[in-house]
């Protein structure tokens, strides 16, 4: 890693004016999509490249952390790994069949305001795959054994990625719980034990009705593919699964921030301190985002990054940067609700403290 | 995986790799495994700087640059024999090195009825 970073470099130095011209032709180049709404309410999008003979499909469920029910923290994430234990038609184990022996990848990711399954396979395979996808989206396997077995594996999930790891991901769990105020958007995602042992199969069953709907969700088939062809197949697989109200959420925004507000944690996993800073966004579709996503990126991306060059080139006070908007779990572009600005950095003791004498000024950081 | 689940976990790995070491690949198990990893090859050439390195790596093998995407093919070609001529070769026990990384002491416990010779490294 470090190595071929240090050789990228070498390589990179003498050419650097090229990086320089503006991608224009990146800037104009769009993919080509065409979009149609099937009457059950499934949104369908489909976007053709014929450079490879593969596809990708995306099913997106409008569900993520936010609305996840209160006392039910980490039950958006729970749910997902659901979504893979099978259904009745499709028993556990036949969609990882259905898709590996199709020689295609698959995965599944939940984020504030959205849950997606997506599947990456050779052109050939792209009828099983849809197919698979209706049948989870008519409805699951709910068995205990299932839930508890899955319960588990999220609460060893949580056991690798927070408890037992440095700094647990304090800056994207303790943060946000700290800048905010109301439960959709300060709860701990990835759940507390005490929520994640007391979900109930019935919760399971409510949660899927609720929210695994066609009219909740957006199906997008990238690839080398014909558009006509896919818009069949999507009528064939997906028409008849019927559409279910969507049940109303109440507000997912957050009462101003009057002061500044600050607080510390002991780590014992930690070999130095470390700190987590965050600002709040504007909404994502205010002119400000735009010009908030490249504040971020300035700030925040690589090493020629400010913060970066500030803190741990020119100044010496910190080891590592990291951080931007909507970080980590998300783009500066995909945010449906309130968000922040995040920086990450770890620091030497000595150092930083050395650091905040001598710049008083910078003492936020 | 937490430590208390060490043995298990390892006699489970133990026990599939004798699993291809003494028996052939079933028939859908064979063509799923293939079918995979010409898929893979497939969705792994799909972006411009995975294409330019796999033609540079070919180049630095010595190979021609026709040699792209020839992988699945070559894969698809397999045979359960081989597969299981493969894994009798390579896969005894006996060429194992496994290492095993947590709280020495429940470790070295729960791998005691292996009877493998340990060795401790901090």
């Amino acid at each position: 890693m470090t190595r071929s970073a240090w050789m990228g470099r070498g390589i990179l130095c003498p050419v650097l004016s090229l990086t320089l011209v503006a991608p224009l032709a990146a800037q104009q180049w769009r993919p080509p999509t065409t979009m149609k709404k099937l009457p059950n309410g499934l949104t369908v999008v489909v976007s053709e490249d014929h450079s490879a003979p593969t596809f990708g499909v995306c099913v997106s469920y409008r569900i993520g952390f936010r609305l996840e029910p209160e006392g039910r923290t980490g039950f958006a994430h729970l749910f997902e790994h659901l979504m893979f234990e099978g259904t009745p038609n499709a028993p556990k184990g036949v969609l990882d069949q259905v898709i590996e022996g199709g020689g295609g990848i698959n995965n599944g990711d939940t984020r504030y305001d959205y849950t997606e399954y997506i599947e990456t396979a050779p052109v050939s395979a792209l009828d099983p795959v849809l197919w698979i996808e209706a049948d989870r989206m008519k409805t699951l396997d709910f068995s205990v054994k299932n839930l508890d077995n899955q319960r588990n594996v999220v609460e060893e999930e949580v056991r690798v990625n927070v408890l037992n790891r440095p700094y647990g991901l304090f800056f994207a769990i303790d943060l946000p719980g700290k800048a905010f105020d109301t439960y959709p958007n300060a709860h701990n995602f990835y759940g507390d034990f005490k929520d994640l042992d007391a979900a109930h199969i019935e919760d399971v069953q409510k949660f899927y009705q609720a929210y695994y709907t066609p009219n909740n969700a957006v199906l997008a088939v990238v690839g080398d593919v014909n558009s006509d062809a896919v818009f069949a197949k999507v009528e064939k697989y997906f028409a008849a699964i019927p559409s279910r109200p969507t049940p109303p959420h109440g507000p997912l925004e957050e009462p101003p921030q009057k002061a500044e507000r600050r607080s510390s944690e002991s780590d014992a996993l930690a070999r130095v301190p470390a700190l987590a800073i965050g600002y709040h966004m504007p909404p994502r579709h205010s002119p400000d985002a735009l010009a908030g996503a490249v504040a971020g990126e300035l700030l925040h991306n690589g090493q020629a990054s400010l913060l970066y060059q500030t803190l741990v080139k020119d100044k010496q006070v910190a080891l590592e940067v990291d951080g931007g908007v909507n970080w980590p779990l998300g783009t500066p572009y995909e945010y449906n609700g309130p968000t922040l600005m995040t920086s990450f950095v770890v620091y030497p003791r000595r150092r930083a403290q050395r650091g905040y004498r001598s710049h008083p000024k910078r003492n936020h950081l | 995986m937490r430590n208390a689940v060490t043995a298990p976990t390892l006699n489970e790995i133990i026990y599939e790799l004798n699993r291809t070491v003494t028996t052939e690949p079933a028939v859908e198990e064979l063509t799923a495994a293939r079918r995979y990893l010409v898929g893979l090859e497939a969705i792994q050439l799909q972006s411009r700087g995975a294409v330019a390195n796999e033609l540079a790596g070919i180049r630095a093998d010595g190979l021609p640059p026709e040699e792209i995407g020839a992988y699945g093919k070559k894969v698809a070609a397999t045979t359960a024999a081989e597969v299981d001529a493969a894994a009798r070769k390579y896969f005894p026990a006996s060429r194992a090195a496994i290492i095993a990384v947590g709280e020495e002491k429940v470790i070295r416990e729960a791998l005691a009825p292996f009877a493998l010779p340990m060795e401790t490294v901090q």
